[in-house]
């Protein structure tokens, strides 16, 4: 223990410029990021607003990225200050010991980076109205999640390097790989940001974190560079590799073990050749893919059941009995109005040549569909106030206010949610289509309005520098005429309810057609 | 007793350069041992190995009864290293390197750190990265020397130092020589010849050969035999007559297992018609020459590595 704390205050004395520069950027954060959330509720006057709360925002804005910024300056000073790397530093012929010298660093790491993003989330929830108390487990878990995504990858880095300038370049050539990755993803995907990993995203983070504290760990315990950065490297190239060889029909069926029969189930899934419904193909550049549009309908059998749809996977057969299966695709459809039939448009890429081949041919085609069903939970029933309200299981709400009108005006609601993104909730409400002008809202029929927001993700944090989230309720109908953007109106005492959504089941469903034939594409194109 | 160091066919390779060949070498205690070569030698290679800071590609080595791969932590309470390029903590004063260096050390010895600061005039307040090459060795040397080490390791301690610095660091580590074992490499062969007690020598990664300095200065003599009339080099001449010339009527050698009695009846045998025969001992720095050409001659015909190894008797294999 003596030695660490010896190590540790010859590191604190070394480097306490960029202990206070961090310090002062987290501090400025946990000032300025209250500021966003008010920003997003639009409560400043015109002038105040333009002046200073936009600057303040874009101030907020730009913490966020700095304080992961000076994270990398300490974490690799502090590490580079005893390097790993090399043959010529002053303590490898020193009695320390490496246990005693990880820990020196780990404790760092703790005092400069851990304990003030700590205070500060701690903080920035008794600002934005939570009692951090109730939210230790959400935050204890987003500093987890920080340290497998920020933390431990750049300790890691810098444990395989042996300056700083080299730590940058690497760095540098991480970033262009990740952006590369991308590229890559969208040669076989319609979003490749969103492509879908047959992995999940714990496996995932389990594998990036334990890559990371095995390559620290050896090169600590053993000064064996090639093989930490061996490690390091095989991260990537098992994420790549699994898109290839991963069973994802097995690894899909754990994750969504429930298959929706035909009969019986509460939401049946079925193609929809209406003509009037939206069904199309069109060129994706660069990668000389098509994008096919097949419109499903959704028939909801149970009252209150939610259809969300997560992913989808195309395999198509041609009468020759070749045939392509596409990867899994992540789907981002908006949510229907629970409990009711709806159309839904979902979207893959297939590759152009094989379009080309195909176009003309009746196929046989089979979509298999990764599915959310959530059941409708308790009922919060609210009138508009003038400020703040708390929505339970969700967070504290505002109206949304245009800085053009008085406060008692809003268009909109918007919230705050503790570390995470609240619990799917469907809002409902009746816009005015006159301005309040001071008065409570006029009882009677008015336009109903609708909204979804939040997720069916129960995790207790979402990974992220700030512990307060902004959540927009995106409601229905919000202006008289889209074209003119003509706003509707939120008058205090507008009654609001909100409806909390469970998921009940994860769940796969099949969509078969025979006899499919591939869309046109549009005319200008060859 | 056990060897302080010793080492059984340690090899070292970076891809295809061998940098220490099978190197078998034993340091006893008490020992001023010095390892010289040339530059590229694989004197820093063969340190650095003993150290832990290169794992062998082969062979073992032993440092104060220790595998030197498990030389680690606690161990080093009992070494001290310099190195000419060992990166120091240019940014902390002297005294602030002795303060952090101290604490790692249950046996430091403030009263000679305090000896070593007066000795070597190190100015404490100054931060190392502001110090001249020299005041930063000597600085290296005090963090290294105050907590007493059973073993010293020296890699090129004295290059590039002005001759007053180096006297003053041979001093300083000579008062420390009674109670401990010193190893150091070096390319100068004057500046070591003069304390060190045992030398080795270190070609393209191969130790030519490691003995005690006054045996290894004992049996070398230059020898030059003066003839009645033009010389010529009698055949079958003994391996151990390394570099022989002749010119006019002077026939001129160096002996490498030089014993008076038996060098005056080999050379009678065979310069029977000798009018003079003048046996002159040699400095390390000629020795080593002989060593280095006679090696680099008999690796030359058959092209094979340069191979010489003497034993204890100086003879050649």
């Amino acid at each position: 223990m003596k030695q660490i704390l010896h190590i540790f205050v010859k590191d604190m004395r070394r480097f306490w410029p960029e202990i206070l520069v961090s310090l002062a950027i987290t501090a400025a954060f946990a000032w300025f990021d209250p500021k966003e959330s008010q920003g997003a509720r639009h409560v400043y006057g015109a002038i105040s607003y333009s002046l200073l709360g936009g600057s303040q925002t874009a101030l907020a804005g730009a913490l966020t990225v700095l304080v992961p910024v000076t994270w990398w300056l300490l974490i690799s000073r502090v590490i580079l200050a005893e390097s790993l790397v090399g043959d010529r530093q002053f303590w490898l012929t020193r009695p320390y010991e490496w246990k005693n010298l990880l820990a020196a660093k780990l404790l760092f790491v703790a005092a400069f980076v851990y304990l003030p993003i700590f205070i500060a989330q701690w903080l920035l929830l008794i600002v934005g109205g939570f009692n951090p108390v109730h939210y230790l487990p959400g935050l204890l878990y987003n500093l987890l999640l920080l340290t497998g995504t920020i933390i431990l990858p750049l300790a890691a880095l810098a444990a395989v390097t042996s300056n700083f300038a080299r730590l940058t370049l690497t760095l540098l050539g991480v970033f262009a790989g990740l952006i590369a990755l991308g590229a890559l993803a969208g040669l076989v995907s319609i979003n490749s940001s969103t492509i879908a990993t047959p992995i999940d995203m714990r496996l995932s983070f389990g594998f990036l974190f334990s890559g990371c504290a095995a390559a620290i760990a050896i090169q600590y315990a053993r000064r064996n560079a090639k093989a930490a950065r061996l490690v390091l490297l095989a991260i990537p190239a098992v994420f790549i590799l699994s898109g290839f060889i991963a069973p994802d029909e097995r690894l899909m069926d754990r994750t969504h073990p429930v298959v929706i029969s035909q009969t019986g189930a509460p939401v049946q899934l079925s193609y929809n050749p209406d003509p009037h419904t939206w069904f199309s193909a069109s060129p994706v550049n660069p990668t000389n893919g098509i994008a096919i549009t097949i419109p499903v309908r959704a028939s909801v059998a149970a009252e209150g059941t939610l259809l969300v749809f997560e992913g989808m996977k195309v395999v198509i057969e041609a009468p020759d009995g070749s045939r392509w299966t596409s990867p899994w695709e992540r789907l981002d459809v908006p949510k229907q109005v629970p409990g009711e039939n709806h159309d839904y448009l979902t979207l893959f890429m297939m590759p152009g040549a094989l379009y080309k081949k195909w176009k003309g041919t009746p196929l046989r085609m089979h979509i298999t569909y990764e599915l959310s069903l959530a059941k409708a939970g308790p009922e919060t029933h609210i009138a508009m106030p003038l400020g703040d309200f708390a929505v339970p299981d969700f967070g504290v709400c505002s109206p949304l206010t245009n800085w053009m009108l008085p406060l008692n005006e809003a268009t909109g609601i918007v919230c705050r949610s503790a570390l995470r993104q609240p619990t799917l909730t469907y809002l409902n409400l009746v816009w005015s289509d006159a301005r309040c002008k001071g008065k409570p809202a006029a009882p009677g029929p008015g336009v109903q309005g609708s909204g979804w927001a939040g997720t069916l993700d129960s995790a207790p944090a979402d990974f992220g520098i700030s512990s307060v989230k902004t959540v927009y309720f995106p409601v229905s109908n919000n202006f008289k005429d889209q074209r003119s953007q003509d706003s509707r109106y939120l008058c205090p005492g507008t009654p609001l309810t909100f409806t909390r959504y469970d998921q009940v089941q994860r769940a796969q469903a099949e969509v078969s057609i025979q006899g499919f034939l591939l869309p046109d594409l549009p005319p200008s194109q060859p | 007793m056990t060897p302080v160091i010793r080492t059984e066919r340690l090899s070292r390779s970076f891809g295809r350069t061998v940098a220490v060949d099978h190197v078998d070498l034993t340091v006893p205690e008490g020992a001023i041992y010095a390892l010289v070569g040339a530059n590229g030698a694989g004197k820093t290679t063969m340190i650095k190995l003993l150290m832990n800071i290169f794992r062998p590609s082969s062979g073992i080595a032993q440092v104060l009864g220790i595998d030197s791969r498990k030389l680690e932590g606690k161990f080093f309470n009992r070494i001290g290293y310099v190195s000419e390029n060992q990166e120091l903590p240019e940014w902390m004063t002297v005294a602030a390197m002795l303060d952090y260096c101290r604490a790692f050390y249950a046996q430091w010895d403030r009263a000679l750190e305090q000896q070593l600061v007066r000795q070597f005039d190190l100015p404490l307040q100054r931060k190392l990265k502001h110090l001249s090459r020299g005041m930063k060795m000597k600085a290296a040397f005090a963090s290294s020397l105050a907590y007493r080490p059973s073993l010293i390791v020296l890699d090129e301690p004295f290059s590039g130092l002005d001759p007053l610095v180096r006297d003053e660091l041979i001093e300083g580590l000579l008062d420390r020589a009674p109670e401990t074992t010193i190893f150091l490499s070096s390319h100068d062969l004057a500046e070591i010849e003069s304390f060190s007690s045992h030398v080795g020598f270190l070609e393209q990664g191969r130790l030519l050969f490691s003995e005690e300095m006054t045996v290894l200065v004992d049996r070398f003599r230059e020898v030059t035999v003066t003839l009645g009339g033009t010389a010529s080099l009698p055949e079958n001449l003994p391996a151990a007559w390394l570099q022989p010339q002749a010119a006019d009527s002077v026939v001129r050698f160096v002996h490498s297992r030089y014993v008076e009695a038996a060098a005056a009846r080999e050379l009678a045998g065979f310069f029977p018609s000798a009018r003079d025969i003048a046996i002159d001992p040699m400095p390390l720095r000629q020795i080593f020459l002989a060593i280095a050409k006679a090696g680099r001659m008999r690796a030359q015909p058959a092209a094979e590595p340069a191979n010489v190894r003497l034993d204890s008797k100086g003879t050649t294999a």
